[in-house]
This record gives C-alpha cells, structure tokens and sequence, in this order.
C-alpha cells in the first residue's frame, strides 16, 4: 500500500535536516533529494557524468538504425547485458 | 549542455522526451541517453547534422544519418559520438501516432539556451502505456509529482 511522503516532524526545512526518517522504502525514495537547492537540470548532468564514469559502455561509436523503438530498446537491453 | 547549444545554434526543431525532460521538470535520474523528437522533414535533419557535426567535431559517422532513413524505414537512429559517452536516440516517429507536431513541448532555460522540452503531462502520456520498466517507473514518478489521475 501506498503512504504519503511525510519527512520529518521538526520545523526546519528539508535542507536544513541532517536525518530524515522515513516508513517505508517507497516513502524513502520519493523524498526529494537532500542537497535540492541544486537546480535539477545541473543535478542531472552531475548525476549522468558520474554514471557515464562507471557505466559499461554499451555500444561502440557510430550509427544504429531501428524499424521501431521496441527494436532499439531491445537492441539496449541486450547491450547492457 | 554542448549538445544542447548546438542543436539552438542550428535551428533544429526538437523536443526532449526521455530522462533529460523528466530532469526539467524536477525528477532526476541519470540516463546513458538523450532521447529526442526532430520534427521530420529533410531540411531539420539537415539540421540536425550540422548539430551533431558542430558538438562532435566533424565526427564523419554523422553522414550516416539520412533523411532517406529518418524518413522511411527506420524512423529510430542511434548516435554513439567518440566520446562514447551519452548516446542520442533520434525519433521522428513513434508507433502510428506520438511525433514531433503531437508531443505538447515547452521552453525552458537553461544557462541562455533554449531548450524544448516535452511537458509532464506529454511525458506521463508516452511513457504510461509502455512495457519499459524504467519507463513505467517514469510514469509513476510522474503521476506522483504532477498528481495525474487517469490511470494507476
């Protein structure tokens, strides 16, 4: 079952809390991020250059050509596994 | 954010639709690509050449991508540049009906480049019906943020 996101119970903001309690894993991964003040389309390319310095590198440089998308996301999914 | 400029700097007509819009709209995850619309026509895919050439430096691979294929049979193209790094995922077409004139876009701002960006409700509509799981989970999160109310 679902719960509503209800982080904490002080009266200082999300930023300012260095322990967030929360009931559930759902209800952990919808909270938002702690370090929010970031705007989010600079989190994400943070998030993505770090990703990208871990991440098996899927496909040799070059150009791929699908019929569908179904065929290129199964053309991924056999790719990164 | 290279990537980006140059598709303004050509003129391209697109809009993002992946992990990169959902980042737009406040719902980060990272991404190994960026998925996007062109609107579909020989001259935007001219544009999107000279884009790609632009953020690549000349990658000679970009002569690939034509406009016969964009076109016809393969309305999907996927660029790995020689960083291989993000790839990009070039749609002109989804399925009978999701393109670049049916996708509800917006402009945001990003560091002065202007950036067209599918809206929540655009994403929540072609990620809700898919079998993807990651975009299945796409459509949950934006059901929850947005509070859409058509469908569990």
């Amino acid at each position: 079952m679902r719960q509503r996101c209800a982080i904490g119970s002080t009266s200082k903001t999300r930023n300012e809390m260095p322990v967030q309690k929360f009931r559930s894993i759902e209800e952990m991964n919808k909270a938002p991020e702690p370090n929010s003040q970031e705007p989010p389309f600079e989190r994400f390319v943070r998030l993505c250059s770090q990703y990208w310095a871990i991440a098996p590198k899927p496909y040799p440089p070059g150009i791929y050509k699908f019929r569908s998308i179904e065929e290129a996301q199964k053309a991924r999914l056999k790719n990164s596994s | 954010m290279r990537v980006l400029r140059a598709f303004e700097s050509a003129g391209l007509e697109y809009v993002l639709i992946g992990a990169a819009a959902m980042a737009f709209h406040g719902l980060v995850r990272a991404t190994a690509d960026l998925d996007l619309f062109i609107r579909a026509t020989p001259e935007n895919i001219e544009r999107l050449r000279t884009a790609l050439r632009q953020a690549f430096q000349g990658d000679p691979e970009i002569n690939a991508i034509s406009s016969e294929d964009l076109l016809g049979e393969y309305p999907a193209v996927r660029y790995v540049p020689p960083t291989g790094t993000l790839y990009l995922d070039v749609l002109t077409r989804l399925g009978e009906v999701a393109n670049f004139e049916t996708v509800e876009a917006e402009t945001k701002d990003i560091d002065g480049t202007s950036v067209r960006v599918a809206t929540p409700a655009a994403l929540y509509r072609l990620k809700k019906g898919t079998i993807r799981l990651q975009d299945q989970a796409d459509a949950a999160a934006l059901r929850d943020r947005f509070n859409f109310k058509d469908e569990k």
